[in-house]
């Protein structure tokens, strides 16, 4: 391993790990590396990186759609998603269990975070299915999982931010992310049913009825959060909006929402506000600290470094994609999503283009690999989300999330050999 | 939580404290402004387009000045609040001596870097103002503006980082950990 390769790593795993923030962590390697070992003009550079990265019209949509999210979560709108779905799912075994997978899909669809996500339908669905009598685990396990569809189903955070380091269209990453997003949904649902069917203690057995005008109401429950994301997936699919446009028009729309489902309070208002600066101030901070250091390793020529080495194993493409798919499980063990994209990407995403594979495919690839991070021990935020809610023991919650985490993975191994689970709609689309 | 300690301190020192918490605050209004017309600005955007096939010519260029704009001048805030994350994985299964050396050193540490950060796009704002650089634009909006306004958020971050370093000393190693509120940690 060279000299440059050695000091970047060295600084990173030290600042890192005496619990220095971030974003900080990053700018500081960056600087210090590069003082250490070229004679560029540092603080040039530094200033440079730090306006550059953050004067962007594509990261715009973030703070907007985050916003989104935000007011989402300060509306009736989750309760009406669980009232509008209950009456469907009666006839899937495992019933009030696949709301929180078709909740998580379909509040995905306007929000685009992965904790934000499990909060909110677990918010809802747990006490219900605690109370109901339906089995803990299953029920524990099967919201982690679905959470995690918060960051492939669109809007999503993730691939905002891929988009905007790896210069892809943010709008093909979007409509991407749909059908494996809506396949893992699927995989997660029929292991549940067959779970069901083969112990059929872990649900009640009653199942209530609904009438006629019930499940009519229930359509008009789920109407507000379809329109939303109609407009949303369907102004970026048809080329009508750009992903920042449809942001705003989000933003504006749940604004909206919230005033037409009596939710509008200056207080909803002002912690929606507070919630969008911080998130993202801290995820945007971070991204300035990526890109001076990716500035940086391209001086030090890392990332040409590490494809040469890789290159001259000469390694299959399926075997350099599995060898990735455990480094990120790994490095998730230990370390939130983006913080993993915006570290790694200057060096993978050369390596994976190189080996034939397309940029949008890789996108998704990454963020499946970053939602198995979400749910594995030590760090995994979104079972930190659900230990929050409920009170259990972190290890019980990581157990239960156990099996999600192995479908992810095949979900994982299926778009590799069937890359056109990805790059379908894509193709397709307008623009 | 803001930088209120324990009575011993000076009122001076207090006062100061509540005035970086106050400038925080500012730059997390200002952060909101600059938010609600970047969201206004883009959809005015799309109804000219939608409806008058017009342009406003500037969305994107602005757009990219605000987001850039606000995250800056949200960074004090969002320090206060904790909402930065970091890897606390050591940190917690520290005692409260060792805690409080760490966190005096994260916080000189960030200091350090965040004062540079500020010394660095100072540079870049002078540099930019004397060459009267402009963006490649119909606007040619003269950059050292929307520069500036990163300035200003580094300098309130960087006081931010100061105040709660204060606070941390005053504290001492015994209320450190009792006291820590960095909630957006792993």
């Amino acid at each position: 391993m060279n000299i440059s390769i050695l000091t970047v790593l060295i600084l990173l795993l030290c600042l890192l790990g005496s619990s220095v923030w971030i974003a900080m962590s990053l700018l500081a390697t960056a600087g210090i590396s590069l003082s250490l070992l070229t004679e560029m003009p540092v603080a040039k550079i530094w200033a440079q990186s730090m306006w550059n990265s953050l004067n962007s019209w594509s990261l715009a949509a973030l703070p907007m759609f985050i916003f989104l999210g935000e007011m989402i979560l300060r509306t009736r709108m989750s309760g009406l998603l669980f009232d509008g779905l209950r009456p469907f799912v009666q006839m899937i075994p495992g019933r009030l269990l696949h709301i929180n997978i078709i909740g998580s899909a379909i509040f995905a669809a306007v929000s685009g975070s992965s904790p934000a996500t499990a909060a909110t339908i677990g918010k809802i669905t747990l006490d219900q299915l605690k109370k109901d009598g339906y089995d803990k685990q299953l029920s524990h396990g099967s919201l982690a999982g679905a959470g995690t569809l918060g960051l492939l189903i669109p809007p999503s955070i993730v691939l905002i931010i891929y988009g905007v380091l790896a210069e892809e269209s943010i709008g093909q990453l979007f409509i991407a992310g749909i059908v494996p997003g809506l396949m893992v949904a699927g995989l997660y649902m029929s292991y549940v049913i067959a779970r069901v069917m083969i112990s059929p203690e872990l649900a009640p057995v009653k199942r209530e009825g609904f009438d006629l005008k019930t499940k009519l109401m229930a359509f008009v429950k789920l109407l507000p959060v379809s329109v939303l994301i109609l407009f949303i997936l369907g102004s970026i699919y048809s080329g009508m909006a750009t992903p920042s446009e449809a942001a705003a028009i989000g933003a504006l729309l749940s604004v909206i929402a919230a005033g037409i489902l009596g939710d509008l309070k200056w207080s909803n208002l002002v912690g929606a506000m507070k919630g969008t600066i911080k998130t993202s101030a801290m995820i945007c901070f971070i991204i300035a600290g990526a890109s001076f250091l990716a500035v940086v390793m391209a001086y030090l020529k890392i990332p040409a470094q590490v494809a040469g080495f890789i290159g001259s194993l000469e390694l299959s493409p399926y075997v350099l994609i599995a060898i990735l798919t455990l480094f990120y499980v790994f490095l998730g063990c230990f370390l939130d999503g983006i913080s993993m994209i915006v570290m790694t990407l200057p060096i993978t995403l050369p390596l994976v283009v190189q080996a034939g594979f397309n940029p949008v495919w890789f996108g998704i690839f990454l963020t499946m690999v970053i939602e198995i991070g979400q749910i594995t021990p030590p760090v995994g935020f979104n079972l930190f989300v659900i230990q929050g809610l409920t009170g259990d023991k972190l290890e019980n919650i990581a157990m239960a999330a156990i099996p999600f985490m192995f479908l992810t993975l095949l979900a994982v191994a299926l778009i590799t050999v069937f890359p056109v689970i990805v790059t379908i709609l894509p193709s397709k689309m307008i623009v | 939580m803001t930088t209120e300690s324990s009575g011993k301190t000076s009122p001076v020192l207090r006062f100061l404290l509540k005035c970086i918490d106050r400038l925080s605050d500012l730059g997390a209004v200002m952060s909101a402004l600059i938010f609600f017309f970047m969201t206004l600005l883009i959809i005015a955007e799309v109804a000219l387009r939608t409806f008058w096939g017009k342009s406003t010519e500037i969305s994107g260029e602005y757009s990219g000045y605000a987001l850039a704009a606000m995250i800056y001048l949200g960074l004090g805030f969002s320090f206060r609040e904790g909402a930065h994350i970091r890897i606390t994985f050591v940190r917690e299964r520290l005692r409260a001596t060792a805690f409080f050396i760490l966190e005096i050193f994260c916080h000189v540490f960030v200091l350090v870097i965040s004062s540079l950060s500020c010394i660095f796009v100072w540079d870049l704002v002078i540099t930019s103002k004397a060459r009267n650089l402009t963006a490649y634009t119909p606007a040619e909006t003269p950059l050292y503006i929307p520069q500036a306004i990163i300035l200003a958020g580094m300098a309130i971050l960087t006081l931010q980082i100061i105040s709660r370093l204060a606070a941390l000393i005053m504290a001492r190693p015994s209320n450190a950990k009792a006291a820590d509120t960095s909630s957006g940690s792993l």
